[in-house]
C-alpha cells in the first residue's frame, strides 16, 4: 500500500513537473507577441521610471518646505501607501504612492503648480520614484521632501 | 467533489483575471522580495497558465490526481510567501485575482486565505490517491 502511494506520487509529481513547465514555456513565448512585452529579467517601478529619461527632481529642506506650506505656495504629494497617509500626513496633502501611478497625471495635481514630495523620510525611496513620474508626466517644478514625514511631525509645526 | 469545484474555480479564475495585467502580476510578486529578479518575469508570465491548466485539470477525471497536487502545491508557495512576508513585517497587496480589487487583502487575511486554500488541495489530494491505489 506504502509502495503504490510513493509510485503515484512520483508519477503525479513528474507530470505536475513537466506542466509547469510547460505553462512558463506557453507564458513566456506569448509574452513574445504582446504589443507591450515584459522585460527580462525584470525591472521594479522606480528603475522603470527611471530608465524612461525623468530627471532628477531637486531635494529641499525643512525651511523651505515650512514656509511654502506656510504660504500655500505648494502642493504637497504623499508617496506612502494610502494606511501610513490616512494616519497622519502634512495638512493639505494628497496621496499618490508609487503603485497608484498611471501613465497621466491624476485629477487634483496640477502641473504648472510647485509640488513636494514625501514619504516616510530616513532613506524613503518613493519620494523619489513619485517626483520623477511626475517629472515625465510633464510637472514643471517638483522637489522631494527628504526628511519626509519623521521630520514633520518631529518638528511639531502648526499654523 | 464540491472541494474540486471550488478549487477549480478559484484558480481558473485565478489565472485568466492574472492573464491581461503581466506587470502588475510581476510588481506583486516582486513585493514580497523572496524570488530572485531573474525568476519573476518567466514567473508571473507562467503561474497564470499554469494556474488554468490545475484548474481546468481539477474538472477532469484523468488528470484529477496530478492537478490536486499542483494545487496543494502552489497554495503551499503562496503560504510560505506570505508567511514569510508577514515575519517580515511587509505589508504585500498581492494581484493574486488581477485587478479586482475585491480580492486585494491585508497580507495577514492573505496568509488565511492560503492556508484555506492548502487544506482544501490537501485534502483533496489525500482523498484521491486512496481511491486510485
Amino acid at each position: 500500500m506504502g509502495g503504490v502511494l510513493h509510485r503515484i506520487f512520483l508519477r503525479d509529481l513528474v507530470l505536475v513537473a513537466l506542466a509547469f513547465l510547460l505553462s512558463l514555456a506557453t507564458g513566456v513565448l506569448a509574452n513574445r507577441i504582446r504589443p507591450d512585452p515584459l522585460s527580462f529579467p525584470y525591472r521594479d517601478r522606480a528603475s522603470r521610471v527611471k530608465e524612461a529619461g525623468a530627471k532628477d527632481p531637486a531635494v529641499i529642506a525643512m525651511a523651505v518646505v515650512e514656509s511654502a506650506w506656510r504660504n500655500g505656495t505648494a502642493v504637497f504629494i504623499d508617496a506612502r501607501e494610502s494606511d501610513f497617509f490616512e494616519e497622519g500626513h502634512i495638512p493639505g496633502a494628497v496621496n499618490l504612492p508609487v503603485s497608484g501611478i498611471k501613465k497621466s497625471l491624476p485629477a487634483g495635481i496640477p502641473a504648472d503648480r510647485f509640488l513636494i514630495v514625501y514619504c516616510s523620510g530616513g532613506d524613503c525611496e518613493d519620494s523619489g520614484v513619485v517626483a520623477r513620474a511626475l517629472l515625465k508626466m510633464g510637472c514643471r517644478d517638483v522637489a522631494v521632501f527628504a526628511g519626509g514625514w519623521e521630520e514633520w511631525s518631529s518638528a511639531g509645526i502648526s499654523r | 467533489m464540491i472541494a474540486r469545484i471550488l478549487l477549480a474555480l478559484v484558480f481558473v479564475s485565478a489565472g485568466v483575471l492574472k492573464l491581461p495585467d503581466p506587470l502588475g502580476v510581476a510588481d506583486g510578486m516582486a513585493a514580497f522580495r523572496l524570488l530572485p529578479i531573474w525568476a519573476v518575469t518567466p514567473l508571473a508570465l507562467g503561474i497564470p497558465v499554469f494556474e488554468i491548466v490545475v484548474g481546468v485539470s481539477l474538472l477532469s477525471k484523468r488528470f484529477l490526481r496530478p492537478a490536486a497536487l499542483a494545487a496543494t502545491g502552489l497554495s503551499l508557495a503562496f503560504v510560505v510567501l506570505y508567511a514569510s512576508a508577514l515575519a517580515r513585517g511587509l505589508d504585500v497587496q498581492c494581484s493574486c485575482f488581477g485587478t479586482l480589487e475585491f480580492f486585494r487583502v491585508s497580507t495577514g487575511v492573505g496568509l488565511v486565505r492560503a492556508l484555506v486554500l492548502l487544506a482544501l488541495s490537501a485534502w483533496a489530494y489525500w482523498r484521491v490517491s486512496r481511491r486510485g491505489a
